[in-house]
């Protein structure tokens, strides 16, 4: 189209002829653009580092119970054996780890305060990558054998029980046959963690536990993980084919809030988007009014020149793609420039630990979401400037300029 | 009315009748005005403001629609044409000349000058060449590069003179040319309008209450209540 290297210089120039006009359009077209590529990028990291956080504690990508465990987690509801079809699956990718572990509720007792705890009895060689604990360990030694006589506790739990490191314990659960069971341990490790397991777990080893609670081989839960979390739920649905009557879950079964806490982080960041897109929208559709209210008298010459109401359109449709773009442009490259000063990790401090989250979140940004932002904030723009473009093209030239000339 | 498109006339009106209205008021402002113009006259359309001269010159333009009657320019008929032709006969028949705001402030005198041919799609070079040609003729040589903003009344409308003519229209309609102007610039104006309209033969409306400008052309349509009143 020839007219349009008439209609884009002139576009162009009437973008700055009202330049603080302009600039502040475009400043919150900006803001908008960058608070949703940054908004998205940092709460998905935190609802991520919470998910990595359950998954790296004890959760795993998933579990075996037991009928019954779930919902009563005592030493009555254990494994005896795995099913073939199970035990194949988990040797193969993929699932990339898995352990045994007894899981029951248990007292623990000093000599000056007692609380109540949940026992782990763990395969320490294949807790290595699975979960949290080999690393955990502050001070002492995580376990150096499969049997080692010993106990790790947390380092808020042992300020509760008024103990340290090398001291002795009693600790008590239920046996197999109902009756009480207790064993006297030797603090060989503390270790430090999310708030809850720092207080309420204490780990031992699996033939620790199972020789307490007088269970031969049997265990409470089997724990694996996958090489891809996106494999969860495939997983768990074949485990499940193969597992009989035991039960197994997915991470996100077992942990329905840190699930909820992803699905609300991701309805925020859109109802954050729409709110933003809605900004945009609003604030380009009051300055592109004002500024065709304030220049009727010039579309009035332009179509009396002979420029066609299509052209007239065109032009102001130009002139608002070409703020937006470049608002747009600039929104993305600072969000951009923004999380990848962040790529070594946001320190949120230890609060962030009582919601689940890991206290350094890693924002990354996600090149289809950045496309669909860039892509959508245009569109929605250029739609919104179609009303006051619109009335412009429709403005019948006598009406500006005859009647304050007759 | 076959006439209006066989005769020598360049714009002929038939009963041209026109009403605004005004809140609940109807307010005529043409009342069946019919006349006929020739090619290369030079006429002025005359009368007290309010008379509905800028009206009549409004619909031989084809800035605005009537309600009944007809206008012939060249002699296609006006009301048969939707809004983007009509945009057509202004961009090739029809040249403007503006009380005020006439000419688009973003753009320099030359560009302004340029606008309609490059609407026209005149090649930049020819646009290039015309544009100084008509500047300097108009006494602007010089001042192409200014912004509207950067010249003074007289000279903003010399360039709107020039973007009127630069592309050869058939008729110039111009609506109170010398209303901002001062006696000076306003006979400068004039004598250059005349000029042209002897050189190039192009036909000059001219609405207008100022009796300096009404002496200037050679015939005169002096409207009164949305009719001719006289014709001399």
């Amino acid at each position: 189209m020839g007219s349009l290297s008439l209609i884009f210089p002139l576009a162009w120039r009437n973008l700055w002829r009202n330049r603080r006009r302009s600039l502040l359009t475009m400043l919150a077209i900006f803001v908008a653009v960058y608070s949703m590529v940054t908004m998205g990028a940092f709460m998905r990291a935190w609802s991520r580092a919470a998910v990595v956080e359950t998954i790296n504690n004890l959760t795993g990508h998933g579990q075996i119970h037991a009928p019954g465990y779930l919902d009563d987690p005592n030493v009555d509801h254990r494994i005896s054996h795995l099913p073939s079809g199970v035990a194949e699956i988990l040797t193969r990718p993929p699932v990339s780890h898995f352990a045994r572990r007894v899981r029951v509720p248990a007292m623990i007792r000093t000599e000056r305060e007692s609380a109540p705890v949940e026992l782990l009895g763990i395969e320490p060689e294949r807790e290595q990558g699975l979960s949290f604990i080999p690393h955990a360990v502050v001070d002492g030694h995580y376990f150096v054998s499969a049997d080692e006589r010993g106990i790790l506790l947390g380092e808020q739990l042992a300020k509760r029980l008024q103990t340290r490191l090398g001291r002795r314990l009693v600790l008590m659960s239920q046996g197999a046959d109902g009756g009480i069971e207790e064993r006297g341990l030797r603090i060989v490790g503390i270790f430090s963690s999310q708030p809850d397991i720092e207080k309420y777990s204490v780990f031992i080893t699996l033939p620790q536990a199972q020789a307490l609670l007088q269970i031969g081989d049997d265990f409470s839960e089997l724990v694996y993980r996958l090489a891809d979390e996106q494999d969860s739920g495939v997983t768990a649905a074949r485990l499940a084919q193969q597992a009989g009557e035991l039960e197994v879950r997915a991470w996100d079964e077992l942990q329905p809030f840190t699930k909820a806490l992803m699905e609300m982080s991701e309805g925020s960041i859109w109802i954050w988007i729409l709110v933003s897109f809605a900004l945009v929208s609003f604030g380009l559709i009051n300055t592109l009014l004002v500024a065709v209210f304030e220049r009727m008298r010039e579309f009035g010459l332009l179509q009396a020149l002979g420029m066609k109401p299509r052209w007239l359109l065109l032009q102001l449709l130009i002139e608002s793609g070409l703020m937006l773009g470049l608002a747009t442009l600039s929104g993305l490259l600072a969000g951009m420039a923004t999380v990848q000063g962040f790529d070594d990790g946001l320190y949120l401090g230890v609060g962030a630990s009582y919601f689940g989250a890991a206290q350094v979140v890693y924002p990354r940004l996600d090149w289809t979401e950045l496309r669909l932002i860039g892509i959508s904030v245009m569109l929605m723009g250029l739609l919104a400037s179609l009303y006051p473009a619109f009335k412009a093209a429709r403005q019948v030239p006598v009406e500006v300029l005859a009647r304050a000339t007759n | 009315m076959e006439a209006g498109g066989q005769d020598s006339a360049i714009v002929k009106c038939d009963a041209v009748v026109k009403t605004y209205q005004q809140g609940a008021i109807q307010v005529p402002a043409l009342r069946g005005i019919s006349l006929s113009i020739a090619r290369g006259e030079f006429v002025s359309l005359a009368g007290a403001s309010g008379s509905g001269k800028t009206t009549l010159l409004n619909m031989i333009g084809g800035l605005d629609r009537f309600g009944s009657g007809e206008v012939w320019v060249e002699g296609a008929p006006l009301s048969r044409m939707n809004n983007s032709e009509l945009a057509d006969l202004r961009l090739s028949k029809i040249g403007f000349v503006f009380q005020a705001y006439n000419l688009i402030p973003v753009l320099s005198a030359r560009e302004n000058v340029e606008f309609i041919m490059q609407l026209q799609g005149v090649a930049q070079a020819e646009r290039r060449d015309l544009s100084r040609q008509i500047l300097a003729r108009v006494g602007l040589a010089g001042m192409e590069q200014r912004l509207p903003a950067e010249l003074s009344g007289g000279q903003q409308q010399r360039v709107a003179v020039a973007r009127a003519l630069v592309s050869h229209p058939a008729i110039i309609l111009a609506d109170e040319p010398t209303a901002n102007l001062d006696s000076k610039n306003s006979l400068e104006l004039l004598t250059m309008m005349a000029e042209l309209n002897l050189e190039s033969g192009t036909t000059l409306i001219v609405a207008t209450h100022d009796p300096q400008v009404i002496d200037f052309t050679r015939r005169k349509l002096v409207i009164k209540d949305g009719t001719v009143a006289e014709d001399y």
